[in-house]
């Protein structure tokens, strides 16, 4: 009988020793996540043109909680972006909105040069338009666009009465709500073909937003090629967009 | 399944308490593998889980007692095709890798003929059935997809116990299969189970 309690007490170790969810040291990349979300009457109709702002819009409160981040990966977030657009709607029908002629960080996909659209440029027959955002504050339960300081200036040309008025005049609209963590680099599509007659609504629903979740590490060259995978499998699980 | 799981433990208690003649306890290691949709969920095999059972024999050849065991699943699973999701009654769709974890909990009144005499070597082959504790967690990222239910089960099982000298201890070794039935929120579990344990009989 006393081997048998040896032998009992043994297990109630066992027991002890198993846990539920086991699990090692999980690598960064495997929190990774790539979610997006779609507003499916959008995409009845193709959209046959897109514009992508060649500026990636830092999200942060300006405070020392704020994630440090100098633009590292701006180049891949824009230009994968990019690469996908062209692919999905082809050299001609997308185009880049540039504060100068000579967009930086260089893109490395070709579109002609006559879709490099800036400020005094007219305006461009373009049906969406897509913002490049990274979360850089601890808490955001929603984007607030924070306004583009060049948008006012733009309010004048090809951002004015041809685009049915001026629509970041009243910036900063809330275009959507969403529980956001640090490091995320977000994607809006904002199919700006149903502002129409100059009614620029004071909340905008994107058609299409794109969230990698913390995409951001001290490891700038891991970060770079995780933005990259990222961004791709945004685009890979969206066949909506065409 | 609270009422299964209150008649499981009454039957079983009831069993070992009217027959003090020959009881036969075990703790074993279970090594465990998911089927059907089991294992399209997880298919890696489990290492990690525990088994206890208690019987009475009523007859010289027949046993009426429980089980209570405890197994748990685990997988990592990369390069899986995206879920669709809703979040605030907007449609979309999450991909990343995926932390699989399935923890099964049965506690079964079971009932097991046994070949041969008390002392001896004793070939066995029986049925178990009552509830299983089904605990199911995906994680994508920091988001979890999880659901616990108690769930019908049933488990035919073969096995052996080999004595070592007098003392009654001796070595139990199983095989069983389990099916608990399917819930609003997962399949159903099936599974193919071996155990290696220590045996006391007497």
């Amino acid at each position: 009988m006393k081997q048998f309690k040896k032998i009992a007490l043994l297990f109630v170790a066992a027991i002890a020793l198993q846990a539920c969810y086991p699990g090692d040291s999980i690598p960064i990349e495997d929190l990774d996540t790539t979610s997006t979300f779609y507003t499916p009457d959008d995409f009845t109709t193709p959209h046959k043109s897109v514009a992508i702002f060649w500026e990636v819009v830092q999200i942060k409160n300006n405070d020392k909680d704020d994630l440090k981040y100098n633009g590292e990966v701006d180049d891949e977030i824009l230009n994968t972006t990019l690469k996908n657009l062209v692919d999905i709607y082809g050299t001609t029908n997308v185009y880049i909105i540039s504060e100068t002629i000579d967009p930086t960080p260089l893109p490395t996909t070709n579109i002609p040069p006559a879709n490099i659209i800036i400020p005094n440029d007219p305006t461009p027959d373009v049906e969406a338009v897509i913002t490049s955002n990274i979360i850089l504050r601890r808490e955001t339960v929603g984007v607030v666009y924070p306004g583009y300081p060049w948008y006012p200036g733009w309010g004048g040309g090809w951002w004015g009465p041809g685009w049915g008025g001026c629509y970041y005049c009243g910036y900063p609209p809330t275009v959507s709500y969403q529980q956001y963590d640090i490091g995320s680099v977000v994607l809006d599509m904002i199919d700006i073909r149903k502002f129409t007659g100059g009614q620029v609504p004071n909340e905008i629903t994107p058609s299409w937003v794109a969230v990698n979740r913390g995409l951001i590490s001290s490891n700038e060259a891991f970060n770079a090629e995780r933005v990259v995978g990222g961004i791709n499998q945004a685009f890979k699980q969206s066949p909506y967009l065409k | 399944m609270k009422k299964i799981l209150f008649t499981a433990l009454a039957i079983v208690g009831f069993a070992i308490n009217t027959n003090a003649q020959t009881s036969y306890w075990t703790f074993s290691w279970p090594i465990s593998m998911g089927i059907g949709s089991t294992n399209e969920y997880i298919a890696k095999t489990s290492f990690r889980g525990i088994s206890i059972t208690g019987a009475s024999f009523i007859t010289d050849n027949i046993s009426i007692g429980g089980e209570w065991s405890w197994e748990v699943f685990d997988e990592i699973k990369r390069d899986l095709p995206p879920r669709s999701i809703t979040a605030d009654g907007i449609s979309g769709d999450i991909s990343g890798t995926e932390y699989r974890y399935l923890n099964t909990i049965p506690i079964f009144v079971n009932s097991h003929y046994y070949m041969g005499k008390n002392g001896a070597f004793r070939p066995y082959a029986g049925l178990g059935i009552g509830t299983v504790y089904v605990d199911q967690r995906t994680d994508i990222g920091f988001t979890s997809i999880q659901s616990n239910t108690w769930r019908f089960g049933v488990q035919p099982e073969v096995g052996v116990f080999i004595p070592m000298g007098l003392s009654g201890v001796g070595v139990s070794l199983k095989a069983k299969y389990r099916y608990a039935t399917k819930s609003n929120e997962a399949e159903a579990l099936t599974m193919f189970s071996l155990g290696i344990g220590f045996g006391f009989m007497n």
